[in-house]
């Protein structure tokens, strides 16, 4: 190799070189191993300068941040460069590691659980605790939610709410910022107006969502992230191929890890208060629980609950999440409403069905439970029965949300609590019935 | 998987993202011109790594494991860009990909190594360095802060890494005695 040929690479490195000579001088070192080796060794350099100067950057900054007399200035644009990479490593690692990375705000209380039922675990420095009261000061770390019908009402101390519900994680933090990592299950965000320089910004594994001052929703799914926006405007990065789209208020869009698919927002459908789901002829969406195989619904069993033995309380169920659907439906409670499901249980055993609720306006709306006891169940010959339930036969699962007339309903769930009865559903319905 | 276990998953796939990523970083950034870009598709290998970590055969470097995930990120960053031919072929991709693999043993001493020689050089290139990769300017726009020209500032950064190149060098041997 010679001198201009080094030079080159250095060129080409530096992203000086025109793409038609960089792909020439790629095709000329392709086999010669020194030219390789040189290419390897100079990468490595370039990145390790990269990599060394932002962060005596980032060190300088904080150095002039703690002397105001020696402060440097620079321009927000280059300031804003020059901390992207941080940042970006910060996301991944958050993402990798859902352990704790705003190593700054450990110390600091950045919200109160004002809000829970079911089984809550926060992580503090690594270690899980299920014992939270209501009330109490979380610093920042690790919330998960385990069970479909559990949920945890969360607030900053700016008065933004968050609600986490179902099988979900968060990691969450504040620093001047409010960042989030949802890596899995549905939150429900009420987002006080945040300074435009720091949104609050909330990852999934497939989407990043930045969020002035809003209401929304967002679930992380095994392969994409759904929005559903109710108030205010969020935007959404796809982090597959890094493009964005704003969501406008009334509208959903789905960030998936394909980036084949277009990246677009829709309008969300204005409530239902009848909607029907026929497993029989259509196969039930992945996200929902169960096994769908396009004729009927089967219960699949659910962690329910986690005793403080940390022992898990299985259940055997079928959800149908509305809220999952693409675009989200909306199905309104309205206090005529009946909750219908057609079944077969190979043991007449007592159900349980709960709704899982969001208000009109966005915000967490609560949890219903209503059982219905084995021996109201009236099989016919081949072992199926239809079930109603009236709306007013629900009864809370927290004092703050007494009744769900007039909420939106984000999952319904029927189970036969922890007995297998290979409980099968063909369908589910909702239907507001004025006779009642 | 329970908490604990899964807790130990999660340290150990970070523990060794630490580690490879400055070569994934490396490999990346050779083969995607714009910055911009490459980052978003180092964020996208990191993503891939975390969701397919239960893939990884521990018996192999996991190094390699990641280059060889980044391999295809970066032929689907081309394909997205509709290029008509690969900047880097796929051989050159796996040619460059093996030889981050071998000098992955000397990483965090090479690092260290380039944070001292940085210390140990003129102001001036110091300015350079900092103007080029803190702020991500162009040469064009490195030459204007300077009031030089763009030639003579490749020339300049050239020899700038020459000599921490060789400064590295010669810290690593002076280790090694």
């Amino acid at each position: 190799m010679n001198d201009t040929e080094r030079q080159l690479i250095d060129l080409m490195l530096d992203g000086a070189l025109p793409e038609v000579e960089c792909a020439n001088l790629m095709a000329q070192i392709e086999g010669d191993a020194e030219a390789v080796a040189y290419l390897a060794d100079r990468a490595l350099l370039h990145s390790d300068l990269r990599h060394s100067l932002k962060r005596r950057e980032v060190r300088q900054w904080a150095t002039a941040a703690a002397s105001p007399q020696t402060k440097r200035v620079v321009s927000p644009a280059s300031r804003w460069f020059a901390w992207r990479p941080p940042m970006a490593a910060a996301a991944v690692l958050a993402l990798l590691a859902a352990g704790w990375f705003w190593v700054g705000s450990r110390e600091v209380r950045v919200l109160a659980l004002v809000d829970a039922s079911g089984t809550i675990s926060w992580s503090e420095d690594g270690k899980w605790r299920t014992d939270l009261a209501i009330g109490e000061q979380l610093k920042a770390g690790t919330i998960e939610t385990v069970g479909e019908a559990t949920s945890a009402s969360l607030r900053f101390r700016d008065g933004t709410m968050l609600n986490l519900s179902g099988d979900s994680e968060l990691s969450f933090s504040e620093n001047g910022q409010k960042l989030l990592v949802l890596r899995k299950g549905s939150l429900s965000a009420q987002v006080k107006p945040q300074p435009k320089d720091k949104p609050m910004l909330v990852r999934t594994a497939s989407a990043e969502a930045r969020v002035v001052g809003t209401v929304f929703n967002l679930a992380a799914r095994s392969e994409d992230t759904l929005l559903k926006v109710d108030e205010g405007l969020v935007n959404l990065k796809r982090l597959a191929d890094g493009s964005t789209i704003d969501v406008p208020a009334k509208s959903s869009a789905v960030a998936s890890l394909d980036s084949g698919l277009k990246l677009n927002s829709t309008t969300t459908p204005e409530p239902l208060a009848d909607w029907r789901f026929d497993f029989t002829h259509t196969m039930a969406p992945r996200d929902w629980r169960g096994f769908s195989d396009g004729a009927c619904m089967m219960a699949r069993p659910y962690v329910a609950s986690r005793k403080a033995s940390g022992e898990v309380v299985t259940h055997f169920g079928i959800s149908v999440r509305t809220a999952q659907l693409v675009p989200p439906l909306s199905l309104m409670v309205r206090d005529k409403s009946v909750i219908r499901y057609r079944l077969k249980q190979t043991q007449n055993k007592s159900l349980q069905i709960m709704l899982l609720t969001s208000k009109t306006s966005g915000g967490y709306g609560g949890n219903f439970e209503a059982r219905v006891d084995g021996s109201e169940l009236k099989p016919d010959a081949d072992g199926w029965c239809d079930v109603a339930v009236p709306v007013s036969a629900f009864k809370p699962l927290s004092p703050k949300h007494l009744s769900p007339v007039g909420n939106i309903i984000t999952s319904a769930l029927i189970s036969s609590l922890q007995t297998d009865t290979k409980l099968t559903v063909v369908r589910f319905e909702l239907k507001s019935e004025p006779g009642l | 998987m329970n908490h604990e276990s899964e807790i130990e998953t999660r340290e150990r796939l970070t523990r060794l993202w630490r580690e490879a990523e400055p070569s994934v970083q490396a490999y990346v950034f050779a083969a995607v011109r714009s910055v911009q870009d490459a980052e978003d598709v180092v964020q996208q290998v990191a993503l891939t790594v975390a969701r397919r970590f239960d893939e990884y055969d521990g018996a192999r470097p996991f190094v390699a494991w990641a280059l060889w995930l980044a391999k295809s990120r970066v032929i689907d960053h081309y394909r997205r860009q509709e290029r008509e031919k690969l900047v880097f072929s796929e051989a050159l991709l796996e040619q460059l990909a093996e030889a981050l693999v071998q000098r992955q043993p000397q990483r965090s001493a090479r690092q260290e190594a380039l944070e001292r020689c940085i210390e140990k050089l003129p102001a001036k290139s110091r300015q350079l360095l900092e103007l080029r990769y803190e702020e991500d300017a162009s040469m064009e726009r490195v030459a204007e802060a300077v009031q030089s020209t763009a030639a003579s500032v490749r020339v300049l950064l050239f020899r700038i890494r020459n000599l921490l190149a060789e400064c590295v060098q010669s810290q690593l041997s002076k280790e090694v005695l």
